[in-house]
């Protein structure tokens, strides 16, 4: 049985309710709780996790507590102890003494004067006009929150732009600022590098795949996802490129993401040109472009990283094009060891880009794929929920995250799918990413392994898991590690996610 | 146009989700964590209030 | 547009010029601006009889009872009820008063004068703890107490008070309340520095000023074992020092900030004489031996003038000592100072925290920021038995309820915003 409670216009961030569900589960009789505010989103997951949602009037301002259980008073009591926990989080106990924590803008700037950059990760419907405000204060922003209206990052990228200030989003996972890392980001070397990203995982695996090659990066700078279109015009991508292009610090510069407007692409190539600093440009899903050097096109994100490498390192990039094609090529051999099989491919990601890069490497070895962040409208899904054929879900599109955790920090939802997968008879391949690094869960690959033996008792090994990490040595999960417990428990650990994606391809009889 | 903030590094006031403060702290990187909470007057107050905050500094 | 910067900064200014000096004593009628013979002044917004809680109706009807207007408490109810009497707001007066705050026309009251701006406030002297007034005390007990106040007490005061005034040109209360910041007061739950200083400068003047110097030992004992006898004369010198940057075109600062036991309210500098209330909140406060939760009174009394001019709550970080009273860290009073300074307009100039590197305390609370951060004044105050007359029932911080700054917050914007 459920019991519902809705607490009126009341906020509280997804991290508390997060922890305090679990908490909840923990009670013995609660078979499932969920803390979300009301929005439609949460309606559907609600539903989706068994919960009868109908007559509920949750507005998006307001606190749905749902819990499942045994009987009425276990689950009123757990609805007592949601409530206490809300309040007084039990695991933060030793909270209070410590340094002071500021409530407000003005309260943070007389604590820390020299403050140069707010990184702003509340509900998209207030992160707006926050950081308005601090742009006014002469501050840069990171705003990693999404949902954030059109005309709302129009503003304030044209106040910042005024000022001499970055936007960095809105839906901008991951910044790198002198080798730190603010949001999701590796721990790689610092180097001669520089990146400018419309897309978080798009930077953060070329980072790493920079760094797996022995070339550092200094600044990885993300613009949102809608910076380079018409509307937007590219303010904040070309506001970026110029500055590193006339850094003495940056030997090269890469530009990654979806292929741009072609007024804001154009602007972009002039700038290039114009500097005549060795530049790469990884736009994903592009068209087949010739190099004009010192300045190379790519397409996917391995190959970005090598040519960029190359060029950093004073090597011929054409020559590292061959080899990695090459690279690409033995994967044949690689699947015939693991067995052919025929059957669908179904995708689990957590990053935007990376799902979006193996849904065109496939097409590329002729498989065409659905997807719910699909790259030609027709093969959009109707249900996220309910994949299809060949189906690559992105887990940290908006209808799974309004309200939630991102699938990078929490990955239950993504979990629970590789067992759904597994009851699907045609399914035989299942391709994901781990995503490691700062900001992202302390230990995905053991999660992953859980529900990958578990899949497997499911499926009877039917399914072969191919996945990549997006990763690095000096990265707080420790690669190594999480690539062994991946392994162990049997999933073939790839060394890009475009060369997973080409694996999965391969692993399909024709 | 140059980028001060590439040259001097990041120094952060965090809003929302802490886990960002605390890895920011963990790299050596100056941070200071709001505790953010939504305002209570309506947007379209809200609205009002920034625009006569910022009309009085506009001397004409 | 108004410049409400330019405004705020003005009324701070004022508020921090302010020099409150105390300068005589009189009797209520002849004194307090509007007095009548009916008249009983209360702590808080406007309030009636019938909404009135526990102890601000038992206080009422020891007030008529010592006045003669009643000789019993049913006759003092009848009284209150028949309309007969006038109630107002001592603020309304140029006077404050703690807890009940109820002062009738036969009591004696301070006369601080501001002598930047030349305003006067007035209040009624603090009676001790125990059976008292104001906590809502009716009994024999308290209404003898109340007569030797205005025959014994309040003769021997004035003619010290009046002898400092002419041989000093007055009693300084801004220097005493700065320097006892620096000796553990915070000047709304701890004033004993403060009335010990109040004591060495009195002393030696009713010695030389008095008729019958014989009276002075009962005077003296009297205010020595009352450790809050100085609270009403900070109170009064705050409330004249607000008063007179009450009226700034464009200023968000508030003026006013009182508690009546059922209602809150504040008024604001360029709000006119509007008053924006709400329900007064309900203390969650440290419980002395004996009472419980179900004893606690609503929030009362004109004692939030003290945060209202930068002290009490808003000092806390000056007074680490009494927050161990009320359960919480040396840290703990170091964050809610400053969790202030993000509502306040300035810092104060004369009110300086040693902890802080004599960082000025938060001072003029600004309803458009309390509106924009949710963060409501925090108070450090006493809270009263809901039953009248059984004395107060715990200490510890209070928060301001929001709701009237919110009230306060739209008016002011719809009046000053143009489109």
């Amino acid at each position: 049985m459920q019991r519902i409670e809705i607490i009126r216009s009341s906020y509280y961030d997804s991290v508390t309710l997060m922890l305090v569900a679990k908490e909840l589960n923990k009670l013995a009789g609660v078979t499932s709780s969920s803390l979300v505010m009301g929005t439609e989103a949460n309606y559907n997951i609600l539903a989706s996790g068994g919960f009868d949602v109908e007559g509920l009037d949750a507005t998006p301002n307001d606190l749905i507590i749902a819990v499942m259980g045994e009987d009425s008073s276990i689950l009123e009591n757990a609805l007592k102890t949601a409530k206490e926990y809300i309040a007084s989080p039990p695991w933060k106990k030793e909270a209070s003494a410590g340094d002071y924590r500021p409530k407000s803008l003005d309260g943070a700037l007389a604590v820390q004067k020299d403050s140069n950059i707010a990184v702003i990760s509340v509900a998209g419907r207030y992160a707006g006009d926050l950081a308005m405000d601090c742009i006014d204060k002469g501050l840069n922003v990171m705003l990693f929150s999404d949902n954030v209206p059109l005309e709302k990052e129009i503003d304030l990228k044209r106040a910042a732009s005024e000022k001499g200030l970055l936007v960095m989003g809105p839906d901008c996972g991951t910044v790198i600022i002198r080798g730190k890392a603010l949001g999701f980001a590796n721990a790689c070397p610092v180097g001669p590098v520089g990146i400018v990203a419309a897309a978080g995982t798009g930077l953060q695996e070329v980072h790493v795949q920079l760094a797996r090659r022995g070339v550092g990066t200094l600044h990885g700078i993300g613009t949102g996802g809608r910076d380079v279109k018409t509307e937007v015009g590219g303010i904040t991508t070309l506001a970026a490129v110029e500055a590193l292009l006339s850094d003495d610090e940056i030997g090269t510069l890469v530009v990654v993401g979806k292929p741009p407007a072609k007024e804001v692409e154009d602007k972009i190539l002039d700038l290039v040109k114009r500097s005549g600093k060795p530049s790469v440009f990884g736009f994903i899903g592009g068209q087949a472009r010739c190099d004009e050097p010192p300045v190379y096109i790519c397409s996917e994100l391995e190959e970005t990283a090598c040519v960029a490498a190359a060029l950093a390192k004073g090597e011929d990039p054409v020559t590292a094009r061959i080899e990695l094609k090459a690279k690409e090529e033995r994967l044949k051999k690689k699947a015939e060891e693991i067995g052919l099989r025929k059957g669908y491919i179904r995708g689990l990601f957590s990053g935007g880009t990376l799902c979006y890069e193996a849904q065109l490497v496939l097409a590329k070895h002729g498989i065409d794929t659905w997807s719910n962040a699909p790259f030609s409208k027709e093969k959009k899904l109707e249900n996220s929920l309910r994949p299809t054929a060949h189906s690559i879900i992105d887990y940290g599109e908006d209808e799974f995250t309004q309200g939630r955790l991102h699938p990078m920090m929490d990955l239950t939802f993504r979990c629970e799918r590789f067992l759904t997968e597994a009851s699907d008879p045609e399914v035989s391949v299942i391709l994901f990413d781990v995503v490691l690094g700062y900001g992202c869960n302390p230990d995905p690959a053991s999660l992953i392994a859980e529900a990958v033996t578990a899949s497997r008792v499911k499926s009877g090994g039917r399914i072969a898991y191919v996945a990549s990490i997006c990763g690095f040595d000096n990265d707080p999960q420790d690669f190594e590690k999480q690539k062994k417990i991946l392994e162990d428990a049997g999933v073939i650990v790839c060394e890009s996610n475009a060369q997973a994606s080409v694996l999965a391809a391969f692993l399909l009889a024709r | 146009m140059s980028l001060r903030i590439l040259k001097e590094g990041p120094k952060v006031i965090n809003f929302g989700i802490e886990a960002f403060h605390e890895d920011q702290k963990k790299q050596g990187v100056p941070s200071v964590h709001v505790d953010w909470k939504p305002p209570v007057m309506s947007a379209s107050l809200m609205d009002k209030l920034r625009k006569l905050q910022q009309g009085g500094k506009k001397k004409i | 547009m108004i410049d409400i910067q330019e405004a705020n900064k003005k009324a701070l200014d004022i508020l921090l010029k302010g020099q409150p000096v105390l300068m005589d004593m009189g009797i209520a009628k002849d004194t307090v601006p509007g007095m009548t013979g009916r008249t009983i002044l209360h702590a808080g917004p406007p309030i009636k009889w019938e909404d009135m809680s526990g102890p601000m109706r038992g206080a009422v009807m020891g007030a008529c009872m010592y006045e003669g207007w009643a000789k019993t408490p049913e006759e003092a109810v009848e009284l209150a009820k028949s309309g007969e009497i006038k109630f107002d707001p001592c603020h309304h007066h140029h006077a404050v008063g703690p807890m009940a705050g109820v002062t009738s026309p036969s009591m004696p009251v301070f006369v601080v004068e501001n002598k930047t701006y030349g305003n006067k406030s007035y209040v009624n002297m603090n009676e001790g703890l125990g059976q008292v007034l104001r906590m809502g005390s009716f009994s024999q007990e308290t209404i003898d107490r109340l007569r030797w106040m205005e025959e014994v007490l309040y003769p021997n005061l004035r003619d010290g008070i009046r002898h400092i005034a002419k041989t000093l040109g007055g009693l300084d209360i801004k220097s005493i309340i700065a320097q006892a910041l620096h000796m553990g007061d915070e000047l709304h739950n701890r004033n004993k520095a403060g009335t010990s200083l109040f004591l060495r400068a009195i002393i030696p003047a009713m010695i030389e000023a008095v008729p019958d110097v014989k009276q002075l030992p009962e005077v003296i004992r009297f205010i020595d074992k009352n450790d809050h006898f100085f609270l009403n004369l900070a109170m009064a010198a705050g409330k004249c020092t607000l008063e007179a940057a009450h009226g700034v075109e464009g200023a968000s600062m508030v003026t006013t900030m009182a508690r009546n036991g059922t209602e809150f309210g504040i008024k604001v500098s360029g709000l006119g004489d509007q008053w924006f209330t709400c329900q007064a909140a309900l203390p969650d406060v440290l419980l002395f031996p004996g009472f419980t939760k179900d004893d606690v009174n609503r929030d009362i009394g004109d004692s939030a003038v003290m945060e209202t001019s930068g002290l009490g709550g808003f000092a806390l970080a000056a007074a680490p000592a009494i927050i161990q009273f009320v359960g919480g860290t040396a840290q703990d009073a170091a964050n809610y100072t400053m969790e202030m300074y993000e509502i306040t307009i300035g810092e104060n100039n004369i009110y300086t925290i040693p902890a802080f590197n004599f960082r000025g305390t938060p001072t003029g609370i600004d309803i458009l920021k309390v509106a924009e951060t949710g963060i409501t004044p925090v108070l450090d105050t006493g809270a009263a038995c809901k039953e009248a007359g059984r004395g107060q029932v715990g200490a510890g911080i209070v928060r301001m309820p929001l709701d009237a700054f919110a009230k306060a917050a739209e008016a002011f914007i719809e009046k000053y915003f143009e489109d």
